[in-house]
């Protein structure tokens, strides 16, 4: 028998050693988001006392699409602060985050999730339906095969952060 | 162990080919240039590593739709790890890490936080669990203790079957399937779309067409399932989460039967038509409160009821079941769980026929429960130590502790290591300790019973039975090597104490003076190790096609404890009645975005001891075998699926595995099957 697994097990070895094509190439969703998310950081203000030291926490939940996009991301700097990416389970400790990219596959459990993160300096990205109308920030989607987005200012406003009014110019639908 | 040093070859072919990370240059665009991007494929649903410090792996439903499987048991063979063999067309043995069969015991499963593990026997009546798979979110099989959290019987594995919530409901959908060996309906209906109280009902009808066995005799082992549900899940302000769920099932189910009887001269084990109805109903309610981004509690009451009668007993139970769970974070560095739940358990079991007693007819169980767990972060997102334990009291048994220690250290953003003890107890059954059954009548004046009286075999329960024991040991790698290809490996030891083994108690003369009883008593007898490795794989070779790989084997090597006395010639079961070698291949094509063509190929390894009780008389063994299934599935229109199964092509029927006790052996057949799936 243990001949039987040898011989899978050089199968599975077989198969691993194929040399395999880099996806660097594509630009899927999932990366595009990634870079939007980190994107959004620079047009972003937030209150003096919360921005500490040279590093920029952006956050995401495993369940996130941009969650690879952004574990694989060679950015290190976004403006003059350094990157410090970091993943979040939920109910969870989110000190230390700039921008939290928030998805849930419970549109309810999300809910709740916005509304616990409500007031909290932090930009709340994410690319579910309804996002920005369930209390979120910034919301992408998918429009003619290009990314697009809407503002919730109202809960920006809120948590005492500010954008630019550039950001604000390119966004499709600006919730006030 | 000789498979171990296999699987380092893997890992050191896999350590020459380059690592890659989407260095990508598109990081570097400003928000302009993004905007301008098209996106050019399909979106690969991929996740970074896991960060679970357990063997958990996740059935997603696009898997299991995808796999063709049309129960859950089928779906559970997705799974690294997972042992599903069928034993009748309803009749499953399913286990984790050996000890397989009809009732594994030490397997915890859950649909939705309920336990359908049933303290009767001691396992899952698996022909009466069913869900409408396409409501299925994901199945959660974790393989190892799972006590800390959920408590006895979480010992070699706990199995989370998870339905969606009603407000992810995508909409209305109606599924006929049509075979050559099972037929089945179901239809959902949901509301409309942004509802306020998200609402989904189903209905489903499955018939399976009974198995022949090696000789082509009809095992008459058929069965119909009718099963209706309800699930909504609603807010109260924003912070609040209400769920209500709950189904009704009736299930007609038979087999063939051999039943001792000693006064049946000249057979004495007699075939019988062995005709089962089982009714069963539960309601489960759920809130969910966020407290703070950090804290959330949930309190879950359930109420489950089932009432299952055949030839030979019947069982009824009452099940009221309440947990209370509250997480919240201390400190920047740590995350505590606890929490604590009561179960009570009425049940009523009783023999229909002269075949032995059941001990107390009527009896009520409780359970206590209270559990803690503290993941601390000790690096930032580097290392994580878990430390929990649950305190269990039982009504019917001693108080246990059961704790767990957890490490998971991610040494690069693509490599997770991860390492595992804890304690977990398997209670005895209630068949254990208070049943006395025959199991078989050995006629009289041939070579085994050469006197002239027939000898019946009677099992005997053991009202001082002691919790089987198991220190788990496990240490675990997942590795990404690319965005498409990923690894995931394990390594266990189980040491276990007090496992149950059949002594050779006395040889008496029945009152009747008739026949003689030879008498065997349950006993803690058995103790050893096993171990093993379970290998992962997932490579998207390409956008439209993905291959999976699952192997895992095993070793058990158990001893008798001394003194005890079973009878002679007897194997330990335990040892050889699980396939020790599983291995499964899966490829998912999609050649164009409406077609999907999915081939799965299986090998299972022979069962030694496919007869576990009385196998001094005979061991049954049941060779290996490759099995093959096909899942094509076509959507002329966009809520429109034709799909083709084919199920186990490569011979015409092969035998997996048998009840324990009673039994005939049926064989699987070949099948085929044609479906549409229409959405509204």
């Amino acid at each position: 028998m243990f001949k039987q697994f040898t011989l899978w097990c050089l199968v599975a070895a077989a198969l691993g050693s194929v040399v395999f094509p880099n996806a660097s190439a594509e630009t899927g969703s999932p990366q595009l988001k990634a870079v939007y998310t980190l994107n959004f950081a620079k047009f972003t203000h937030w209150p003096d006392d919360y921005v500490q030291g040279d590093s920029l926490g952006v956050c995401y939940t495993d369940q996130a699409s941009v969650a690879q996009g952004l574990a694989n991301t060679s950015v290190t700097q976004i403006g003059d602060k350094s990157l410090r990416l970091r993943r979040i389970n939920l109910p969870g400790n989110v000190s230390g985050c700039h921008v939290f990219f928030v998805h849930d596959q419970d549109p309810q459990r999300l809910r709740r999730y916005l509304a616990t993160l409500r007031g909290l300096p932090i930009l709340l990205v994410g690319d579910s339906q309804d996002f920005v109308d369930s209390g979120g920030m910034v919301e992408l989607f998918e429009l003619n095969r290009k990314i697009r987005f809407r503002i919730n200012l109202g809960a920006i406003r809120q948590s005492g952060l500010r954008l630019d009014a550039q950001l604000l110019n390119l966004a499709v639908e600006v919730i006030r | 162990m000789s498979c171990s040093r296999n699987f380092s070859l893997i890992i050191f072919l896999f350590l020459y080919n380059p690592v890659a990370i989407a260095a990508e240059a598109i990081g570097e665009l400003d928000i302009l240039q993004l905007m301008d991007m098209e996106i050019s494929t399909a979106s690969r649903k991929t996740s970074p590593i896991s960060r679970t410090a357990a063997a958990a792996y996740i059935i997603t439903r696009d898997d299991i739709r995808r796999s063709g499987a049309t129960s859950i048991p089928e779906a559970l063979r997705l799974a690294p790890g997972v042992s599903a063999r069928q034993i009748g067309p309803s009749e499953w043995s399913v286990s984790i890490r050996g000890f397989d069969g009809r009732f594994a015991p030490k397997l915890l499963v859950l649909i939705d936080g309920r336990s359908v593990y049933t303290p009767t026997f001691g396992g899952t009546y698996w022909s009466m669990q069913d869900v409408l798979l396409e409501d299925i979110e994901r199945i959660e099989v974790v393989r190892g203790p799972g006590a800390a959290l959920w408590g006895a019987n979480a010992v070699n594995g706990v199995i989370n079957i998870i339905t969606r919530p009603a407000s992810k409901e995508l909409g209305s959908v109606a599924v006929a399937r049509i075979g050559s060996q099972e037929h089945s309906g179901g239809l959902r209906w949901t509301s409309q779309p942004g509802s306020d109280l998200p609402f989904r009902g189903y209905v489903k009808s499955t018939h399976g067409d009974s198995f022949e066995n090696s000789a082509g005799f009809d095992q008459d082992d058929d069965f119909s399932r009718h099963q209706a549900g309800f699930r909504s899940d609603w807010l109260v302000g924003e912070r609040d989460q209400f769920s209500v769920h709950g189904d009704v099932q009736r299930l007609d189910q038979s087999r063939a039967s051999i039943i001792p009887d000693p006064l049946a001269a000249p057979d004495y084990n007699i075939r019988r038509l062995n005709k089962a109805s089982a009714d069963s109903y539960n309601l489960v309610g759920r809130w969910q409160r966020s407290l703070a981004v950090d804290s959330e509690f949930s309190l879950q009451v359930y109420y489950d009821h089932y009432d299952r009668e055949d030839l030979v007993y019947l069982d009824r139970r009452d099940t009221l079941d309440v947990d209370f769970q509250h997480q919240f974070g201390y400190g920047t560095q740590q995350q505590l769980i606890w929490g604590f739940g009561y179960r009570v358990s009425n049940d009523e079991v009783n023999t229909l026929i002269n075949i032995g007693t059941v001990g107390p007819v009527r009896e009520t169980s409780e359970i206590f429960s209270a559990f803690i767990q503290d993941e601390i972060e000790i690096s930032e997102g580097k290392t994580w130590l878990t430390l929990g334990a649950k305190l269990e009291d039982y009504s019917l048994g001693d108080p246990e502790l059961l704790p767990n220690l957890r490490l998971l250290w991610l040494p690069v953003a693509n490599t997770s290591l991860w390492g595992s003890v804890a304690r977990a107890v398997r209670t005895p059954s209630q068949g254990e300790t208070r049943a006395s059954v025959d199991l078989l009548v050995l006629q009289p004046s041939t070579a085994l019973n050469p006197g002239g009286l027939p000898i019946v075999f009677q099992q005997q329960g053991n009202p001082l039975m002691a919790p089987e024991d198991l220190i788990a040991w496990e240490l675990g790698a997942r590795w990404q090597h690319s965005e498409t290809l990923t690894f995931d490996l394990t390594y266990f030891l189980n040491q276990y104490e007090n496992l149950r083994t059949s002594q050779l108690g006395s040889l008496q003369l029945a009152a009747s003076s008739t026949h003689l009883v030879q008498s065997l008593p349950i006993a803690n007898g058995i103790e050893g190790d096993v171990y093993g490795i379970e290998l992962a794989a997932d490579w998207r070779v390409q956008d439209n096609w993905r291959i999976q790989l699952a192997l895992s084997s095993l070793t058990a090597d158990l001893s008798v404890n001394p003194g005890v006395n079973q009878p002679p010639g007897t194997v330990i079961a335990d040892e050889k009645n699980t396939p020790e070698q599983l291995l499964s291949l899966r490829s998912s094509w999609t050649p164009r975005p409406n077609i999907e063509v999915d081939v799965w190929l299986r090998y299972t390894a022979e069962v030694a001891v496919a007869s576990p009780v009385l196998n001094f008389l005979g061991s049954n063994p049941i060779d290996d075998f490759v099995s093959l299934d096909t899942h094509i599935a076509w959507r002329p229109r966009p809520n429109l699926e034709l799909s083709l199964i084919g199920k186990n092509l490569l011979d015409e029927h092969h035998p997996e595995a048998e009840a324990e006790v009673w039994s005939t052996r049926g064989e699987v057949p070949r099948s085929l099957q044609v479906g549409l799936k229409f959405d509204f």
